[in-house]
């Protein structure tokens, strides 16, 4: 490894836990790291001394509750229960999201592209790997999923707090692979990068049939556009 | 409560808090945070996923909520200093934090992390991707973006300008 251990390293070293390769072997050799490791051991030790340490964890234990998951597929894991209900379930394969954005003319839209580009009105056999092109006369995108009975789910962008640029020429990252299960989108379009928690507790609360219609689910604040898109899974009727 | 979730808390919290210290610079803001990371973590019972890395997923979550709180108090760039032990050299994080000052408000929430753990935080390509949950080369296209972007505003290798 070169250089000294990052501050990663360090707080890893200090809590006991895995750390990358070589950084064991880095630290044998570098004496300058390991007063480093020892500083921050010291460190920790007086802030778990700290009575606000075991206070947190005590009220984090009071208020726990399950909470639905904001960015998962929930149904990934009952897929099987669906079999009577087929339509698409995207999962996402790879992470490379763009941030060029792009303010369209024209009205918002959704669509499902192949890997050539063209769009793909379905229905579509499982595995095939597709993409989202999203246009609209906002910058700023989120994508979720509405499924009847189940809040909503941003699937789009991923590895944000917050609403994301459109990319250049509307084309989402990453793909995804078409399973069998029901889901429908909607894109929404903002001037702002807006909070995703706030965009699902506010479509949550909205949406009395549970999303179960798109265009019943009411505007939410700061939106400017919305474009829904659904795609069928071949074999479902 | 899980064994998983409270071994993940007892080993990663003291780590969460000295970070939220290091970016905020204010004891209560830094436990709110704290609290605010685990509360979410405990919420979407995301602890099981995270077991291999767990620092990881803490790293992430801290940096993002404590930028939130600084974007939230508009003290974003004034608030980051880094630690005397920090291994970067400390004219260089300084004027990394005048950087972000400037670019903040044209980048969105993973350009802004990625700045703080490259510029702040000193860490490498590989580790931001294994931090931030993203490809390296993903990593390594912003960097390279936030760098063209850097030396438009006058900034050089090295924190020299």
């Amino acid at each position: 490894m070169s250089d000294h251990v990052s501050s990663l390293d360090l707080d890893e070293l200090a809590a006991n836990l895995p750390t990358r390769p070589g950084v064991d072997a880095h630290l044998a050799g570098c004496a300058d790291c390991r007063a480093r490791l020892e500083e921050r051991r010291r460190e920790n030790e007086a802030i778990s001394k700290d009575p606000r340490l075991d206070q947190l964890l005590e009220r984090l234990d009071a208020g726990r509750a399950p909470a639905p998951r904001r960015t998962a597929w929930p149904w990934l894991v009952p897929v099987a229960l669906a079999a009577a209900v087929l339509l698409v379930t995207p999962r996402w394969l790879a992470d490379d999201p763009s941030s060029t954005a792009v303010r369209a003319k024209g009205p918002a839209t959704l669509q499902f592209v192949s890997e050539s580009g063209a769009v793909v009105a379905g229905p579509v056999a499982p595995g095939v790997r597709l993409r989202l092109r999203a246009r609209g006369p906002a910058p700023f995108l989120v994508v979720l999923a509405i499924e009847a009975g189940r809040p909503p789910a941003v699937i789009w962008p991923v590895g944000t707090e917050t609403g994301a640029p459109v990319p250049e020429g509307g084309l989402l990252e990453p793909a995804f692979l078409v399973t069998p299960g029901d889901v429908r989108l909607v894109a929404l379009f903002f001037e702002r990068p807006v909070r995703l928690d706030a965009v699902v507790a506010g479509a949550a609360a909205s949406g009395r049939d549970g999303g179960a219609s798109v265009e019943a689910f009411p505007k939410l604040p700061d939106e400017l556009a919305r474009a829904p898109a659904s795609l069928r899974v071949r074999g479902d009727d | 409560m899980e064994p998983g979730f409270r071994e993940i808390y007892v080993r990663c919290a003291p780590a969460a808090f000295r970070r939220a210290f290091l970016l905020l610079r204010d004891e209560h803001d830094a436990w709110d945070v704290v609290h605010d990371v685990f509360a979410k973590l405990a919420q979407e019972r995301g602890w099981a996923r995270i077991r291999a890395r767990p620092m990881t997923y803490v790293w992430r979550a801290t940096t993002n909520r404590c930028l939130n709180v600084l974007e939230a108090r508009r003290l974003r760039a004034t608030s980051i200093v880094p630690a005397d032990d920090e291994p970067r050299a400390h004219s260089e994080a300084i004027h990394a934090r005048d950087l972000l000052e400037k670019l903040a408000p044209e980048l969105d929430d993973v350009d802004r992390q990625i700045l703080v753990l490259q510029f702040v935080d000193g860490l490498s390509q590989d580790e931001i991707a294994e931090t931030l949950n993203l490809w390296r080369r993903t990593v390594g296209r912003r960097l390279a973006r936030l760098r063209a972007r850097l030396i438009e505003l006058g900034w050089e290798e090295g924190g020299r300008s």
